[in-house]
C-alpha cells in the first residue's frame, strides 16, 4: 500500500528535510488515515458516484422539461406583446401627417424634422 | 470480445478512462482503486485526522467521474486526480476555517509549540504524532500543499509544480519556507538529524 520511496527530492539542492522528518510525516499520515477513514472506501465511493450521477441526471432532466414546458408559453406571450406594440405604433403613426417609413411607424420612432432639430429643450442643457 | 473482457487492473489509464466514459462502472472502479491511496493520503495530509476525510475523498472521485469527458490527457491521470484532491482538501480547509470564524465560542482545542520539550523528553508515538500534526496545521495553505505533495506523497518537484500549477522555483521556495517553519515549530520534539 505504501508508495514507493523514489527519493526524488534528493535531486533538489534546496531540499533540507532529513529522512527522519519525511518518514515521521509519512507515518503520521498513514496512521491518521487508518484511524479516520471508514472501511471499504472504494465501495462507498462507487455508491456515492452512482447516487450523484442519478441525482445529477434527475436534476438535468427536470430542468430540461421545465425549460421546454416554459419556453412555448413565454415565446407565444412575448410574440403577442411585440406584435401588439408594433400594431399600436403603426396605428398611432398613421394618424400624424409626417412622411415616415414603415419601419419608423412600426417601431414608433419620433419623426425628425428641421423644426424639432432646432427646438431646444431644457433637458438638453 | 466485450469491452469488459478487455480491461483489467493492469490496463493503462487511457483505456480505463475510455471504458469509464462509455459507462463501464467496473473501469471506473479500477480507477478509484488505482488512485485511492494517493487521494486519501493527500486529503489526510492536508486536513489531518478529521471526520470529513471520507466525504472529501468521495467528492474528489465524484468530480473526477463528472469531468472525465473533459480530461484531455495533457497531464497524467495521476496529476489530474491529485490536483483535484489537493483543491478539494484546501476547499474543505477554508470551509472549516470559515465555520470556525462563524463560531468564535467553539471549543476547538488550541496547541502551543513544544518549546519546553527537550530532546531527552520521553515522547510516545501518539504524542509525537500530535506534535507533528499541530506543526503541519500551522503551515500556511500554500506551504502545506507543497509539503504534502512533495514529502508525503513523494511527487517530484516538477510533478508538484504541475499539480499546483505554479512555477518550479515557487515549489522550491515554498518547500524551503515550509521546512524551516516545521523545524522551528517542532523544536526538539523530533530528532530531525537522525537518518
Amino acid at each position: 500500500m505504501k508508495h514507493t520511496t523514489n527519493q526524488s527530492h534528493h535531486r533538489d539542492p534546496q531540499f533540507e528535510a532529513s529522512d527522519a522528518l519525511v518518514s515521521s510525516l509519512r507515518e503520521l499520515v498513514e496512521h491518521e488515515r487508518a484511524v479516520s477513514m471508514m472501511t471499504m472506501p472504494t465501495e462507498r465511493v462507487m455508491r456515492a458516484v452512482k447516487l450523484a450521477q442519478a441525482g445529477g441526471n434527475r436534476i438535468e432532466s427536470w430542468l430540461e422539461s421545465e425549460l421546454l414546458s416554459w419556453f412555448k408559453p413565454v415565446f407565444v406571450a412575448g410574440a403577442i406583446v411585440i406584435l401588439g406594440l408594433a400594431a399600436f405604433n403603426f396605428e398611432l403613426s398613421q394618424q400624424n401627417d409626417f412622411n415616415q417609413s414603415t419601419t419608423e411607424m412600426v417601431l414608433g420612432l419620433q419623426p425628425v424634422t428641421v423644426a424639432s432639430a432646432y427646438d431646444l429643450s431644457f433637458e438638453d442643457h | 470480445m466485450s469491452r469488459a473482457a478487455m480491461i483489467d487492473r493492469k490496463s493503462p489509464d487511457e483505456v480505463l478512462i475510455d471504458a469509464a466514459m462509455g459507462g463501464d462502472d467496473q473501469a471506473f472502479r479500477m480507477v478509484v482503486e488505482r488512485f485511492m491511496d494517493e487521494v486519501s493520503r493527500t486529503v489526510t495530509g492536508v486536513l489531518g485526522p478529521v471526520p470529513e476525510i471520507d466525504d472529501v475523498v468521495q467528492e474528489v472521485f465524484i468530480k473526477l467521474h463528472r469531468s472525465l469527458p473533459s480530461f484531455r490527457g495533457d497531464a497524467s491521470l495521476k496529476t489530474y486526480v491529485v490536483r483535484m484532491a489537493i483543491n478539494k482538501s484546501l476547499d474543505a480547509l477554508r470551509k472549516r476555517k470559515r465555520s470556525r470564524w462563524m463560531q468564535p465560542w467553539s471549543s476547538e482545542e488550541t496547541w502551543d509549540p513544544p518549546s519546553d520539550l527537550s530532546s531527552d523528553a520521553e515522547i510516545t508515538g501518539q504524542e509525537r504524532n500530535l506534535v507533528l500534526r499541530a506543526a503541519v496545521n500551522r503551515l500556511p495553505e500554500s506551504q502545506r500543499a507543497v509539503v504534502v505533495l512533495r514529502l508525503i506523497e513523494d511527487l517530484s518537484t516538477e510533478e508538484t509544480a504541475k499539480v499546483l500549477d505554479i512555477p518550479y522555483g515557487t515549489v522550491l521556495s515554498r518547500l524551503k519556507r515550509g521546512l524551516e517553519k516545521l523545524k522551528k515549530d517542532l523544536g526538539n520534539a523530533i530528532d530531525l538529524e537522525q537518518g
